[in-house]
């Protein structure tokens, strides 16, 4: 038997100090909330994205299976919780005149690649190469200019008021300049707060701490895991439950209830999020060729039953105007009118269809877990109008290529009637979207639409907030009258997280979460 | 027939299975009449507990879970059914007729046959239903096709014997065409098999179609279908249990019906050999 000498009481009490000191001190860390270093975080994400890459594509940030791409990535500037543009690497952003189609740049100095070496403006003027190519938002650069080791100037083909924040956009990150702008992006070397060491396409990504980030002290995780979810909650849940996750993001608002009382989970909602594009192809033979019954469509809808019954009240769903404004941007207009059943029914008899219609199938994919209920609700409410409309479910995996085909309508392809999902952004992307040259406008034309474009064109060059917002409200009335498209109702995101992760706030852009200041108590 | 009954009375378990399969179809056919509210309709708040209103609550969307719990099994069973009929006349005739004919032709068959039963089955229909589309149509020739297999190798099997019969033989020797032999001299000899193939059949396509509703790929909402039904209460299954428990219970009870229901016709048939035969 071991001998209990004086010598080993007073190593053993001398431990079980420290110990008790180290726990202590551990939770007075954890309750004054001060950031602790180390540990891997696993989360998993629910939310489909359509663009996840392969084996040879896999870290470029347009192909990342979450499109969280701000865990390797940084971009110019960054649009917080409340939608507001704040710098990221610009330290400076300014139009050079009131046309406002020349931005100036100077780029945070200092900053350095994962590989180590330092980010110059070249690099940025390089990346753009490629995003002005690629990216919708982008393709209004005409050229870039480099000025100085750590200046740039943007030059747009035509002014944008809001030009900072297209430089927010997921995609526009910087990564090392490449002469052959194709090859731009495929090391997966970023300057963001993790480095990218292992992907597998579409299903895992690893990321380590990068020492070297240019927000001093940060990230405070040493090691980041995304396990690609999509359309696979349930089993996204269990995980959490089973503790193989320590969060899952964009669950179903209608979870909450429930998971609020689970042990040991925290519900952290966003104040905004994605909402449903329903597109109205307008090809020839097309029903919505005929504004009254895109019309009588919209009027039939029952947008409160799908806020309400889909998302379980407003708390975590809100209405929308049929743009792809969100509802929580100060410029949003709501509709002004509210669900109108006997209009609908006038408008579909004065269209030739004093008996009702039968639409086309309308396809959609569970891109988010509620949209089942989602379009089970309005296919139930527009009946009461006489509008018998088929729905089917395709699977998230080849559902871009399912409902937009080759598009051409020269041989007979067209753009299905179906649902694609946006993102809330500032009202100049948002409005853009509607843009006759765009699927989700189902290929919109005529005066009205010429009339739309003249006053988005106004609004780019207009300085002036609120002037600005007037045009806006103006756009947003004639898509109102119009319906080009149908938005009705829009979610904010959910998150579930264990109680010991800390600094994850949520983010009606799910792809603008970020990952710096999480830590683990 | 009256001794048939009579051995009938006798096996209780069959009498159970008869019973509760008869009970199923019954409700699948006056459905539409007897339930309380139209299954479709958005009528409350959604997850509501069981009331006097609504005896089993309501769904997700607010509909009344009784009523779609009722017609749940509608589309259910007719699939189920025309599948296995497929398989049942489908394999029965090609099975027969690969006995008939053997050489190359039973060869390619054989061949196809061992090919597909090293595939499994749900994997199977799911790379149909996913590159046909997801219709009714699809998903019950699918399973059709699928089942046929099993059926094609019993068929044969009893094919081969029947085939040195005095019967066939004679037919072949009036010079009758293939065809007609098989059709009129072996199929009759065979149809007590394939009454067994096509309930054994229809109760895995029950399952099957449940699986694939469940999954996604089966029938599409907003029909009532317990598969589906399954699927969507399973994300509130800790707070409104009773929403997956009930189609559950519709879904293994008629199968346990079908099951029991089959073993004991089988053997008053005298077809334990023939149903050990088909691999259940």
């Amino acid at each position: 038997m071991t001998e209990l000498t004086r010598r080993s009481a007073l190593l053993g009490a001398t431990t079980l100090l420290a110990a008790l000191d180290s726990a202590l001190l551990g939770t007075a860390s954890a309750q004054s909330g001060q950031p602790k270093r180390g540990g891997t975080l696993v989360y998993a994400q629910c939310s489909g994205n359509r663009r996840g890459g392969d084996a040879s594509n896999a870290k470029h940030p347009y192909y990342m299976i979450d499109l969280i791409t701000r865990s390797a990535y940084n971009t110019l500037t960054w649009v917080d919780e409340g939608l507001n543009i704040v710098n990221e690497l610009a330290t400076k952003l300014a139009p050079t005149d009131d046309k406002l189609n020349v931005w100036e740049v100077t780029v945070r100095e200092g900053v350095k690649f994962h590989d180590g070496r330092e980010v110059t403006a070249k690099d940025w003027a390089s990346s753009f190469e490629l995003h002005r190519r690629r990216n919708f938002a982008s393709q209004q650069i005409k050229s870039t200019e480099v000025t100085g080791t750590h200046s740039l100037r943007f030059f747009l083909d035509a002014g944008n008021s809001e030009f900072p924040f297209v430089l927010a956009e997921y995609d526009n990150v910087v990564m090392p300049a490449n002469e052959d702008f194709q090859k731009i992006g495929l090391t997966g070397i970023g300057t963001g707060p993790f480095k990218i060491v292992e992907a597998d396409p579409q299903r895992r990504m690893v990321f380590e701490r990068n020492e070297n980030y240019w927000r001093k002290d940060q990230p405070f995780l040493d090691r980041l895991e995304v396990i690609n979810r999509e359309g696979q909650m349930e089993s996204a849940i269990n995980g959490f439950r089973s503790r193989q996750f320590d969060a899952v993001l964009n669950i179903d608002p209608r979870l909450v209830r429930q998971l609020s009382n689970e042990p040991e989970t925290d519900v952290v909602p966003a104040s905004s999020g994605d909402q449903a594009v329903i597109i109205l192809p307008k090809h020839p033979g097309s029903p919505f060729l005929d504004k009254r019954i895109r019309q009588a469509l919209a009027f039939a809808i029952d947008r409160e039953a799908i806020v309400r019954i889909v998302y379980g009240g407003a708390k975590f769903g809100w209405m929308g105007n049929d743009s792809h404004m969100a509802g929580t941007d100060p410029m949003f207009a709501p509709r002004p009118v509210k669900r109108d059943v006997a209009k609908a029914k006038a408008l579909l008899a004065e269209a030739g269809h004093p008996n009702g219609i039968t639409l086309p199938t309308l396809y959609y994919a569970p891109q988010w877990p509620e949209m089942s209920r989602y379009f089970q609700v309005i296919q139930e409410t527009v009946k009461e109008a006489g509008i018998t409309l088929p729905i089917e479910e395709r699977p998230n995996d080849g559902y871009l290529k399912f409902r937009q085909g080759e598009a051409d309508v020269t041989k007979g392809n067209y753009h299905k009637f179906a649902y694609t999902a946006v993102g809330p952004r500032n009202p100049g992307i948002s409005l853009f979207r509607m843009r006759g040259a765009n699927n989700e406008s189902g290929y919109w034309s005529g005066p009205a639409h010429d009339r739309y474009m003249d006053l988005y064109r106004t609004a780019m060059v207009t300085a002036d907030a609120a002037k600005r917002k007037a045009i806006y409200a103006e756009m947003q009335q004639i898509c109102f009258d119009e319906a080009p498209a149908l938005l009705p109702a829009g979610r904010n995101n959910v998150l579930i997280k264990r109680p010991n992760i800390r600094g994850l706030n949520n983010h009606p852009q799910h792809w603008s979460i970020t990952w710096d200041g999480v830590w683990k108590a | 027939m009256t001794l048939f009954f009579r051995r009938l009375v006798r096996r209780p378990l069959t009498l159970f299975g008869l019973v509760l399969v008869g009970l199923h179809l019954l409700v699948a056919l006056v459905a539409p009449w007897i339930t309380p509210y139209d299954p479709l309709k958005l009528l409350d708040a959604p997850l509501e507990p069981p009331t006097e209103a609504y005896w089993l609550g309501t769904d997700e969307l607010g509909r009344d879970f009784f009523s779609r719990l009722l017609l749940g099994g509608q589309i259910s069973i007719i699939a189920a059914a025309c599948a296995g009929l497929i398989a049942a006349i489908g394999g029965g005739l090609l099975g027969l007729a690969s006995a008939y004919h053997r050489g190359l032709f039973d060869d390619v068959v054989s061949r196809l046959v061992e090919m597909k039963l090293s595939i499994p089955s749900i994997l199977l229909v799911s790379l149909f239903v996913t590159g046909f589309g997801q219709s009714l149509a699809v998903l019950v020739l699918t399973m059709g096709l699928i089942y046929m297999m099993g059926v094609i190798r019993t068929s044969r099997a009893m094919g081969l014997v029947i085939l040195e019969q005095g019967y066939v033989k004679a037919a072949q020797l009036r010079g009758e065409s293939s065809f007609a032999i098989i059709l009129r001299e072996m199929l009759p000899n065979i149809l007590d098999l394939l009454t067994v193939e096509f309930a054994l059949r229809t109760s895995s396509a029950l399952l099957l179609v449940s699986a694939l509703s469940f999954l996604g790929l089966g029938v599409s909402p907003p029909t009532p279908d317990w598969g589906l039904m399954i699927q969507s209460g399973l994300q509130s299954i800790r707070s409104e249990p009773w929403l997956v428990l009930a189609p559950s219970l519709c879904i293994s009870s008629l199968v346990i019906g079908i099951n029991f229901a089959t073993e004991g016709v089988a053997g008053l048939l005298g077809l334990e050999a023939a149903r050990g035969a088909t691999g259940k």
